[in-house]
């Protein structure tokens, strides 16, 4: 997506830059847990990956999901340098639509579906029609 | 030299025989595909189904343009196949089915699975283990069914 494009879609979003070209191969959950060669997805397809049985696509299944990946805690988006933190986000139906992982640097990573990875300053800065509200915030202790 | 009305089959126990000793040339400027038998000249034109491929892919190609637009941003398959162009695309039936393997060859994307699946009534990706499998599997079986050039 052009930066335009970006910028129609998510209008809160302020101070960002793109972080890498795009990429069909994985989605927003699947960077969110740090993985860039799979699309993360409850589903009963091979070819998309979770980590769970369970292939429904609710925010509990999601919320699980990185229980496994040692996520347990839930917290605030402030920035703990000790901790790493995943935001995730619900449409306005409560499915989930969104993931953001925080860097080591407290800003905040995204990447767009299909499309580009980008740095943001905070979670709510994609909130809105796109990406609904950011419903939870976990972390785990950073390694 | 030839006629254009009808191409009889001398060895009709062997249709697919004779039809592969036929010489095919695409006249873009007429729409049409001229099939000749070089044993004797004689010709038949097709034009109507160069016309329905032709008049279709604007279509195609603006549906994809407005669709990828809307939703390129969104993880969720769910949230992409809802698309009202998506499922225009859908609506067009059969003759999407070429038109959604050439992006799938150009522009990869898990979302063209459940629009070729339903469209077709395949899935050819059924037992694929990757995106990227799965991908290659479409575009074989667009090959197989001769939705796509060998």
């Amino acid at each position: 997506m052009t930066a335009e494009e970006i910028e129609a879609i998510f209008p809160n979003l302020k101070n960002y830059q793109i972080t890498s070209p795009a990429d069909y191969c994985y989605n927003c959950i699947a960077w969110a847990a740090g993985d860039t060669k799979n699309w993360w997805q409850p589903s009963a397809s091979p070819y998309f990956f979770w980590l769970r049985q369970d292939t429904s696509e609710s925010l509990e299944n999601c919320v699980k999901t990185f229980h496994l990946l040692g996520y347990k805690e839930e917290s605030d988006s402030a920035f703990e340098p000790e901790f790493e933190k995943v935001a995730l986000y619900t449409d306005a139906d409560g499915l989930p639509a969104h993931a953001a992982r925080q860097k080591e640097n407290g800003l905040w990573t995204s990447k767009l579906g299909e499309a580009e990875d980008i740095e943001h300053a905070t979670p709510e800065a994609l909130e809105g029609d796109a990406y609904g509200k950011v419903i939870i915030i976990l972390k785990r202790p950073r390694i | 030299m030839g006629n254009n009305l009808t191409m009889k089959n001398d060895d009709e126990t062997e249709p697919f025989a004779f039809v592969q000793t036929l010489e095919a040339t695409i006249k873009p400027e007429t729409n049409e595909i001229v099939l000749r038998n070089p044993k004797d000249n004689r010709f038949v034109k097709i034009k109507a189904a160069i016309e329905t491929e032709t008049s279709s892919k604007p279509e195609f190609e603006n549906l994809v343009k407005v669709w990828k637009k809307a939703t390129s941003h969104f993880s969720f398959i769910r949230q992409k196949i809802v698309h009202p162009a998506y499922l225009r695309i859908i609506g067009m039936g059969e003759k999407a089915i070429p038109l959604i393997l050439e992006e799938l060859q150009t522009s990869p994307s898990a979302s063209w699975f459940p629009a070729l699946a339903a469209i077709s009534g395949n899935d050819a990706a059924l037992e694929a283990k990757s995106l990227d499998e799965a991908v290659q599997r479409w575009l074989d079986w667009g090959k197989q069914q001769s939705y796509l050039k060998l």
